[in-house]
């Protein structure tokens, strides 16, 4: 008797963590899965947002001989000795076949960034007008893992994995019935079909949402848990010199000393390395310590399948002097057990090693554990829309009401200000300053803008004309591509641009979701209204007390 | 045989496995309106189900080897599951062509695999 009575105080208080820190961490989860699923495909949403410098490509990246890319290096360096001739950090990309220029990035004394295209045929800044000035793709990876926030969040989105963690071990235990509802969906049943969607998306998908979540507190294993490495290291750069068997790190001397012929230093590496390079660095230039690095070009036919990372191939020079201090070849495996499991789970949270059939597969589970989260956000309020549950005793439909906004906002403002980055993508004039800087600013902007509309307005009605306004961002995206840049879905396929092709028909597909969901919301609010609604709806709709 | 085709034959083998096994469940084989199954045919659409399931991995395990094989297979397993339940709960009887068209479609993949080995 008594240990049944402790099994049920345990499910209860299981229960209530599930629910009150799957609320919470739920707002902020949806964020993660959202932006990771769409950041799946990261380059193939920076390939549609930049159709300037696709079009305006003046050399074959597959085809640049070894003296081209010395020129092209040559060219780079100029320019940042010329900008940032004492600085932290300078980096040259050769032209790749996602950016077919020259890309350079540099960090001040500070560590300010900094970054310039270059034309690669005349070496000099790319005008407005073939570049369009974006981050891409990439703005959503960022979101992922750090909300734009840099170390802090970082470790705000690795706080709310481990919360994810919770929920998914809570969850399996409240859960009585894992196997005989197993396959259970009932549509049209309100709350209890919440519970269902939330119970299906979560057991079915459960073996990958936990591996999504463990793994991508392994990617920043050295962040996360830093303690070993700051106990048995002076600085954290040595303990990854030993780790890369590289000779340690140097400090700025503070002795000046000019920074050699980059193109040397790049024939030399590629030789040694034989392949092409993909990146050449300089660390500290400027500085007596100046260190040069020529990395090989990544082969994705090479990589295809490996769990373990093979490398592409690196070598290190001294900078002021051109002498090589120490090389890895390509497929050189660093022999390192913990490493290679961190490897191992990193890559298993990438997926890109798998071609695009794993990066549907991950984007289309990642969509799943986002309906996971948001059914369960979703289901909490439903519940109490119900039947108040009374836990802040008077100010209870206010609390109610602002967790119903946060939800609206959160679920639907999110996909709003996702599918809007595209817009501002499109509408953005080229020649603003700092654009991509304004482009996440829009983003965050037009996000806060459907938190005031779900504050302003009663909840049911915000979430029918959030999903209004995210079903037609998705379904008009495509002739807005064609107003502003003349490209359009037919001219994609017909010149087999499946990349492009493939952004436009995803958002076409999830616009008619949207409007399916539309549909749906208006039917049953109709019916409900027909049905003589209770008090307790006609509060929740109003959302007042 | 292209990655594509390799994943699909194991989400098809999967999607087949996922709607024997539901259908198995006298609870959800009444959503088809139909008498129920006595037990011996329900043990054989539990079997089938479950020898379905462990064959999906099959054809994953050997492009990509056990440990990713074993991961990207559950993933395929959780997707066919979500298409399944999806699709029978809205439409049951559209449902049980699709389990027709994916058995047909999985054991076409099969045997070109297997033609594909041979040759």
């Amino acid at each position: 008797m008594e240990k049944v009575l402790e099994q049920g105080n345990f499910r209860q208080s299981m229960s209530w963590l599930h629910t009150w820190g799957g609320l919470v961490a739920g707002w902020v989860l949806f964020c993660i899965f959202l932006t990771g699923a769409i950041g799946v495909f990261d380059d193939d949403i920076t390939h549609w947002m930049n159709p300037e410098q696709k079009q305006t490509a003046v050399v074959d990246p597959a085809s640049l001989t070894q003296s081209e890319r010395a020129a092209m290096v040559e060219m780079g360096q100029r320019y940042l000795q010329e900008v940032m001739p004492e600085g932290h950090f300078w980096a040259i990309g050769l032209p790749s076949e996602d950016h077919p220029v020259i890309r350079l990035f540099w960090q001040d004394m500070q560590e300010n960034p900094g970054a310039q295209l270059l034309d690669p045929l005349k070496g000099e800044p790319l005008p407005a007008e073939q570049n369009r000035q974006t981050e891409g793709g990439h703005h959503f990876v960022h979101m992922h893992f750090e909300l734009h926030a840099g170390q802090a969040g970082i470790w705000l989105v690795g706080f709310f994995t481990m919360i994810m963690l919770v929920a998914l071990v809570s969850g399996i235990i409240i859960h009585r019935r894992i196997f005989k509802d197993f396959f259970t969906l009932r549509f049209s049943k309100g709350q209890r079909s919440w519970l269902d969607a939330h119970n299906v998306s979560s057991v079915i998908t459960l073996p990958f949402q936990l591996m999504i979540a463990y793994t991508g507190l392994a990617v920043f294993v050295a962040v996360y848990m830093p303690a070993a490495m700051y106990v048995n290291y002076q600085n954290p750069e040595d303990f990854f010199s030993e780790l890369f068997e590289e000779p340690p790190h140097q400090a700025e001397t503070g002795i000046k000393a000019e920074v050699v012929s980059l193109t040397n230093i790049l024939l030399q590496g590629e030789q040694l390395l034989g392949r092409p390079a993909s990146f050449v660095t300089v660390e500290h230039p400027g500085d007596s310590s100046a260190r040069a690095r020529v990395f090989g070009l990544f082969d994705p036919d090479e990589a295809f399948g490996k769990l373990v990372s093979q490398g592409s191939g690196r070598a290190m020079f001294n900078a002021t002097n051109g002498q090589l201090m120490h090389h890895r070849m390509p497929g050189q495996v660093i022999d390192n057990p913990a490493y290679s499991a961190q490897q191992i789970m990193r890559r298993l949270h990438f997926a890109n090693y798998g071609g695009y059939t794993v990066r549907w597969l991950y984007f289309l589970l990642g969509l799943a554990g986002a309906v996971m989260i948001a059914s369960g956000s979703i289901l909490f309020m439903v519940k109490r829309r119900q039947k108040s549950l009374n836990e802040f005793g008077r100010q209870t439909a206010r609390v109610y009401r602002g967790i119903e906004a946060l939800n609206i906002a959160a679920i639907t403002g999110l996909a709003i200000a996702c599918i809007g980055f595209f817009w501002i993508n499109r509408l953005l004039p080229l020649d603003v300053d700092i654009r991509a800087v304004r482009e996440i600013q829009l983003f965050f902007l037009l996000w806060f803008g459907t938190f005031l509309h779900a504050v302003l307005r009663p909840a049911l009605s915000a979430w029918r004309e959030q999903l209004l306004l995210f079903a037609s961002l998705c379904l008009l995206l495509p002739i807005l591509n064609w107003i502003t840049t003349g490209d359009q879905l037919i001219s994609y396929i017909v010149n087999s641009d499946w990349r492009a092709a493939g952004v436009e028909l995803a958002a076409l597909l999830l616009g008619l979701l949207a409007l399916y969901s539309v549909r749906h919301l208006r039917q049953r609010q109709a019916r409900q209204q027909a049905d003589c609604p209770t008090r307790a709806t006609i509060q929740a709709q109003r959302g007042i007390s | 045989m292209p990655v594509f085709m390799v994943m699909l034959s194991g989400l098809l083998i999967h999607y087949l496995a996922m709607g024997l096994l539901s259908l198995a469940m006298p609870k959800h084989f009444a959503q088809l309106n139909l008498d129920p199954l006595v037990v011996s045919e329900q043990r054989l659409l539990r079997a089938s189900g479950w020898v379905l399931l462990l064959a999906g991995f099959y054809p994953i395990i050997q492009l990509w080897g056990a440990a990713t094989g074993t991961v990207f297979g559950l993933g395929l397993l959780s997707l066919a599951g979500l298409l399944w339940i999806v699709l029978f709960s809205l439409r049951p009887l559209i449902a049980m062509v699709s389990l027709a068209v994916a058995a047909c479609l999985g054991l076409a993949l099969v045997l070109i695999d297997l033609f594909a080995i041979g040759v």
